[in-house]
């Protein structure tokens, strides 16, 4: 019997071995995990410009692109995230570090609701590094509770494509392309809820530190877009107004990308399309609204 | 329905019969009759026990084994493994394909039919693995329920290694006292089809599982008209890794059957499992499966592999009770042992499937 209880014990060692050497490979060879570790430890970091959002603009904005024409910037997207993670992340990074003068909230029609869903979800990424939880570490064990993160690890053991990709100010860049062969469906009703009480709780905090605020629909593939104008007026949960700029319209999107080199899947951009709709949202809308901003300021 | 109904009547029903019939004498104590009458491992889903087999059990004093509690945690392992990464993934797959059966062509459908057949298999056997080691942690063996059905080379064979309890049941209390093969060729194919109907019917009230039996019914004929249904009465010898060439078309043939089977068992209506059988049996078969481009594909493959690494571990141990039984006696390398084991274990963590119920459980 002794000889039983201390072959199970054995057994039980191995599964938390097993768990501590998969957090080990996670943190060596996993970029997005390795990301969220990253920023759980950022100090005194004065980024002017921090993007928020999901997978979508993870891929889609060019932290490096902007950074080297003048704007540093960080992409504080997660992949897979709810914007209630973004608050979050904002929140712990204002306590921290210097604040931006521009958060960019970048939002997504094109996949749904998953960000702005109606019912919030944690992200087990960033509950492992800003609330470790030995009890739900043994309920919920790395192996099981990181199970996609293993799947990317797949991808990068087996595809050039990933072991070549890399994570830059927060971006994932990739050069990976998938075609996009959707076709646009000339949708005019957008499926982002503006009334969303996160979008309002994060546009509140930036904007109570006197931190701008800018509300970005990001583009997706042919069949996602639409024909809502470039720049439009949304009403948030508080009744109160702001701008959108939709680079989800069709004419603006089709004329900055190719569908046959920018896309990495559907609806994400790799580095060229992010690079391109980067520059594009730089000179039409970041350089602007930084101008329009600073004048408002020499004015006041 | 309550739970594992099916399971219990029949469990029941057994110690009755065999009391009436005066194989064995009626249980005075109530303490053990209630213990068979409620063993916990097989009380919702098997394998059916005879009071014969189990009540002596509980009746014995129990010591501990060390060789029956370790074999008896590889089996959860391993019942664990198929439960959890092959039949939750397949369920998937299945669902999707089935639930939607009007959008796919041949080969999705195809694709759906093969998920299910595995999904089935890791489910079902994956329970019984499990209660079977559970119980042998306690010092008790149960009867065995699956014997590596899909690498039987004709029906017959299937059905001696598909739900063994069941099929035993049905020999014992049903076929036998019917006759069984004794009164003449007319006699045995009556006594065949009524064990099939009812075997369907024991599934529920619909005529899905009824179409399910009859079909069984109707492969398992040609084989007892021409007196061929006990030619392989043993798996496939283990000396050599490989089937020969005429064993492994006869297992890809019984597979092929069993695959269609399922398609009744699981459609929803016999108008749903007849227009699936159609379009499976045109040119849409030889189409790419259109199911595959809503995948992520990486994915699939996985779980493709996952399905390879199944079939690969039970045909090396094919003359085992289960998939991860070692063999006895022997001294298998501990690093080599305790490597399977681990990596079954990531296996079963990294590459679980969305939580499904036991599709037993409803019968």
């Amino acid at each position: 019997m002794s000889n039983f209880f201390k072959k199970c014990f054995w057994f039980l060692a191995i599964v938390v071995v097993l768990n501590v050497l998969y957090l080990l490979v996670l943190l060596f060879f996993s970029p997005g995990f390795n990301k969220i570790y990253e920023i759980s430890n950022f100090k005194n970091q004065n980024f002017e410009t921090i993007v928020l959002g999901n997978s979508m603009a993870l891929d889609g904005i060019d932290s490096d692109y902007l950074s080297k024409n003048g704007m540093s910037t960080y992409n504080l997207s997660v992949a897979g995230d709810h914007i209630s993670t973004s608050l979050f992340l904002m929140e712990d990074y204002l306590k921290n570090n210097s604040k931006p003068k521009t958060v960019v909230v970048g939002l997504s029609s094109a996949i749904g609701k998953s960000y702005l869903n109606p019912v919030p979800f944690t992200n087990p990424e960033v509950e492992f590094f800003y609330h470790p939880n030995w009890l739900s570490n043994v309920t919920n064990p790395p192996l099981f509770n990181f199970q996609w993160l293993a799947v990317d690890l797949i991808k990068i053991l087996i595809s050039k494509d990933h072991r070549n990709a890399k994570m830059i100010l927060g971006q994932w860049k990739t050069q990976k392309v998938i075609a996009d062969t959707s076709v646009f469906k000339n949708q005019t009703a957008t499926t982002i809820d503006y009334k969303d009480a996160y979008l309002l709780k994060i546009i509140q905090l930036c904007e109570s530190q006197g931190i701008q605020v800018i509300l970005v629909e990001l583009p997706g593939s042919n069949s996602n877009r639409n024909s809502l104008p470039f720049q439009y007026t949304i009403t948030l949960k508080n009744q109160s107004t702001r701008v959108v700029y939709n680079l989800n319209n069709n004419e603006v999107s089709s004329t900055i990308l190719n569908p046959a080199t920018d896309w990495l899947a559907p609806d994400h951009l790799n580095q060229n399309g992010g690079m391109k709709i980067t520059e594009y949202l730089l000179k039409n809308v970041l350089q602007k609204e930084s101008t329009a901003a600073v004048s408002t300021t020499l004015q006041q | 329905m309550p739970v594992g109904i099916s399971f219990y009547t029949f469990h029941g029903l057994s110690y009755i019969i065999d009391v009436y019939k005066k194989r064995i004498i009626a249980e005075k104590n109530f303490v053990d009759y209630a213990v068979f009458v409620s063993y916990f491992p097989l009380l919702v889903a098997g394998p059916i026990e005879r009071a014969t087999h189990l009540l002596p059990q509980f009746k014995k004093a129990r010591t501990f084994s060390y060789e029956q509690a370790t074999d008896g945690l590889r089996q959860i392992l391993w019942g664990l493994f198929k439960k959890v990464v092959i039949a939750d993934n397949c369920a998937t797959y299945a669902n999707q394909i089935f639930n939607a059966s009007g959008e796919h062509n041949g080969s999705s459908l195809f694709l759906g039919a093969l998920f299910f057949t595995f999904q089935i298999y890791g489910d079902f056997s994956g329970y019984s693995d499990i209660a079977l080691g559970a119980s042998r942690l306690f010092g008790i063996d149960l009867l065995r329920n699956f014997a590596f059905p899909y690498f039987s080379r004709d029906i017959a064979e299937f059905w001696r290694r598909w739900h063994i309890s069941l099929s035993t049941w049905f020999r014992d209390y049903l076929y036998f006292p019917l006759g069984g093969s004794q009164g003449g060729t007319w006699m045995k194919v009556r006594n065949t089809f009524i064990i099939f109907l009812v075997s369907g019917f024991w599934h529920g009230a619909n005529w899905t599982f009824i179409a399910w039996g009859l079909l069984n019914a109707l492969y398992f004929i040609p084989l007892l008209l021409l007196d061929k249904n006990r030619n392989h009465l043993h798996i496939i010898p283990t000396h050599q890794f490989f089937p020969s060439i005429k064993e492994f078309f006869q297992i890809l043939f019984t597979f092929f059957l069993t695959v269609i089977a399922w398609i009744f068992f699981r459609s929803d209506s016999i108008t749903q499992a007849f227009s699936i059988l159609k379009e499976i049996f045109s040119k849409s078969l030889f189409q790419k499966p259109n199911f595959l481009g809503k995948q992520d594909m990486i994915y699939f493959i996985i779980h493709c592999g996952m399905i390879g690494i199944l079939i690969l571990v039970e045909w090396m141990h094919r003359d085992k009770q289960f998939g991860l039984q070692f063999n006895k006696g022997t001294k298998n390398s501990v690093v080599k042992r305790w490597s399977i084991y681990a990596v079954i274990i990531v296996f079963i963590l990294l590459f679980g499937g969305k939580q499904s119920n036991f599709i037993y459980f409803q019968f």
